[in-house]
């Protein structure tokens, strides 16, 4: 058994719920954070990493999971197909109302765009900067700072939070570099 | 301010956490997971280091030649997953196909559902591999798509080489359902995948240890491998061509067959000679060449043992009573119009004509002659019933027929051989639907190679097929798993 097997193992028995969780702030249904899960796993560990702790690998993989998601276009249309035929759903509570508590958080972030939501989730989810979001996603820093802006509006609005692009991120994730090992 | 929304995101996504405390991924989606990574990382390697592999090739000639050894033959493709391990011997293997290594055998077999019980394989039983010894690629319908490789040695115990998702590598959903060439401790195969109609196939190169599949561009369709020749190509036959490919599945030879639809062609055991049925008579060819060779008239045979009270024999060229001797069977008027006991006679025919042939009484007319250690097995099919009244015997030259199987015989299935070890598996109509039953000729034991409760889809046709040694090469036959013989 290679090194990067017991992770995965590790990981899908003693971390898959937090896995999941990160998902399902991004989809909409328990088996496409399932498939996300998957597909984010697979990413990670499809290149050596050399994690040196489970907590480290579970990192990457959550931050994976917003990337996966962020690149797959065609899951992010078959949600968005889903998405409107649910159009009524109160998660489009409106804005105007002001600060509504009771607005599920995980439903309004799924109405932001893909883009948007993973720029949103990395960066008040995983506490990534600006420019640690652009590297992950492969966007441009004003891209992501749009992006942000965009959903900050959204969420703000309707949560009552005052919440600003310009917070500094708290931290960031050490990975060896990519080795041949 | 920020901190505020992060505590809302926060706890939401517990919550998900709390909701989902117990959902755990099972075996099979991790496995699934593994393999895709497995195969990712393999072809990322495969990339890196092409350069150095094929450095390494040369080397590798080289150290044979100067040990003054046969240089193995190049597998079919590179097997990125070879390496040099601990239990490599530094002298080549006396075997026709020494190994680079030991490949990366799965740690724990698949069970439950379908799966059988196997063991797991391990480098010193990889590298014991040899005659009689069946590969078989198998994937239940309810496995969500995973499948598992087993070798099966000759007295029926089963080690899984390795299992992955089958939908993963193979196109369109389909599953790997032939599995028509392989040599021992080699990690490629040439296969069959068709969808669960059968209307669509893709010949490829099957990589054991991921599940990779390569289609080929050369030969498609859903055609039927018949077996392999001795120098390892194999014969590939639609309903109107033979085509010969080598390892790669590239086309070596082709040739077209005029098969009537009763008979298809057969490759002879030894995996020489093609059998054609023409209208009335049979056409031997060098399998390899299509070169027809001789014409076997079936007629010469009803001439030899004459006319009965009710008429002459009918004769039929139906199997193969050695590795490349066809099997000439007369069957008295009398058996095939009311199933009355009469003399049935059996004829080998070569080039030189006909052999002197052996007798039998019986009430059964007798098909798909297969040799065996003892003699020949032959499927006897009533008259009245057809083949729901079918029995499988043990024909000896002699003309004693020391064995026949009781219960009903459907099909004669399968027959492996090898030295002094046959197993024959044929559907049993006595036990439950999709049951298969074997027997050993030399232990003149009868096995269940397929435990009860297979349905027929789940048995069809994912696992009717396999490639097994007879004697010192690969061939073809359709077979089965085996339980293994207590």
């Amino acid at each position: 058994m290679t090194d990067w097997e017991p992770q995965i193992h590790a990981l899908v028995t003693q971390r898959y719920p937090r896995l999941l969780a990160r998902a399902r702030m991004l989809v909409v249904s328990d088996a496409e954070a399932e498939d996300l899960v998957h597909d984010a796993l697979i990413a990670t560990f499809s290149k050596p990493r050399g994690f040196e702790s489970l907590a480290q690998a579970e990192q990457y993989v959550r931050r994976a999971i917003v990337t996966s998601f962020a690149n797959d276009a065609g899951r992010r249309i078959r949600e968005r197909e889903r998405w409107n035929s649910v159009a009524s759903d109160p998660v489009a509570a409106d804005p105007a109302d002001g600060v509504n508590r009771t607005v599920d958080v995980a439903v309004l972030l799924r109405g932001l765009p893909p883009r948007v939501r993973a720029c949103v989730a990395l960066r008040y989810l995983e506490d990534l900067s600006i420019a640690d979001t652009a590297a992950q996603l492969g966007l441009s820093e004003g891209a992501v700072k749009r992006y942000v802006s965009d959903g900050l509006k959204v969420l703000n609005a309707a949560l009552g939070t005052s919440a600003s692009i310009d917070d500094s991120a708290r931290a960031a994730v050490s990975v060896r570099k990519e080795g041949l090992s | 301010m920020n901190d505020e929304l992060r505590a809302i995101l926060d706890g939401r996504e517990r919550e998900f956490e709390a909701a989902m405390a117990d959902r755990r991924l099972d075996e099979v989606g991790e496995r699934r997971i593994v393999v895709a990574v497995r195969t990712r990382l393999r072809m990322r390697r495969v990339s890196i280091t092409g350069a150095a592999a094929a450095g390494a090739l040369v080397l590798g000639v080289g150290v044979w030649l100067a040990l003054g050894s046969t240089p193995p033959a190049p597998p079919a493709s590179p097997d990125p997953t070879s390496s040099v391990s601990a239990s490599t011997s530094a002298e080549p293997s006396p075997s026709a196909t020494p190994s680079v290594g030991a490949p990366e055998f799965s740690s724990a077999p698949l069970t439950g559902g379908d799966f059988l019980p196997a063991e797991p394989m391990t480098a010193d039983v990889w590298e014991s591999v040899d005659a009689g010894w069946t590969l078989t690629v198998f994937a239940p319908a309810d496995a969500d798509g995973m499948a598992a490789v087993y070798l099966v040695d000759p007295a029926g115990a089963r080690f899984e080489v390795q299992h992955w998702e089958m939908g993963a590598n193979v196109d369109g959903g389909y599953r790997v359902d032939q599995v028509a060439a392989w040599e021992p401790r080699t990690t490629t195969a040439i296969a069959r995948a068709s969808n669960d109609a059968f209307t669509e196939c893709e010949w490829g190169v099957l990589d054991l240890i991921s599940g990779e599949f390569d289609p080929s561009a050369t030969v498609v369709g859903c055609s039927d491998a018949l077996g392999t020749t001795p120098d390892g190509n194999v014969v590939i036959n639609d309903s109107v061509s033979v085509t010969v490919v080598d390892s790669n599945l590239a086309v070596v030879d082709s040739y077209p067959v005029g098969a009537d639809s009763t008979a298809p062609v057969s490759l002879s055991p030894d995996g020489t000679l093609l059998l054609e049925h023409l209208e009335g008579r049979a056409q031997v060819r060098d399998a390899s060449s299509g070169d027809v060779l001789y014409e076997v008239d079936p007629d010469d045979a009803a001439d030899v043992v004459g006319p009965t009270d009710d008429g002459p024999y009918a004769c039929d060229v139906t199997g193969w009573l050695d590795g490349a001797t066809p099997a000439v069977v007369c069957t008295a008027p009398a058996t095939i119009s009311t199933g009355a006991v009469a003399r049935t006679w059996v004829f080998g025919a070569g080039p030189d004509g006909l052999a002197e042939p052996f007798g039998f009484d019986s009430e059964y007319q007798f098909v798909n002659l297969t040799p065996v250690p003892d003699g020949v097995v032959g499927l006897g099919l009533s008259p009245s019933l057809g083949t729901d009244g079918g029995r499988l015997y043990l024909l000896g030259t002699d003309g004693a027929t020391p064995w026949a199987e009781a219960a009903g015989v459907g099909e004669l299935a399968t027959v492996t051989a090898s030295g002094e070890v046959a197993v024959i598996a044929w559907d049993s109509f006595g036990t439950a639907t999709g049951s298969l039953t074997g027997w050993v000729p030399a232990a003149n034991v009868t096995v269940d190679v397929m435990p009860n409760g297979f349905s027929d889809a789940a048995l069809a046709p994912t696992t009717r097929y396999g490639s097994v040694l007879v004697g010192s090469r690969v061939t073809i036959v359709p077979t089965y798993l085996f339980a293994r013989l207590q």
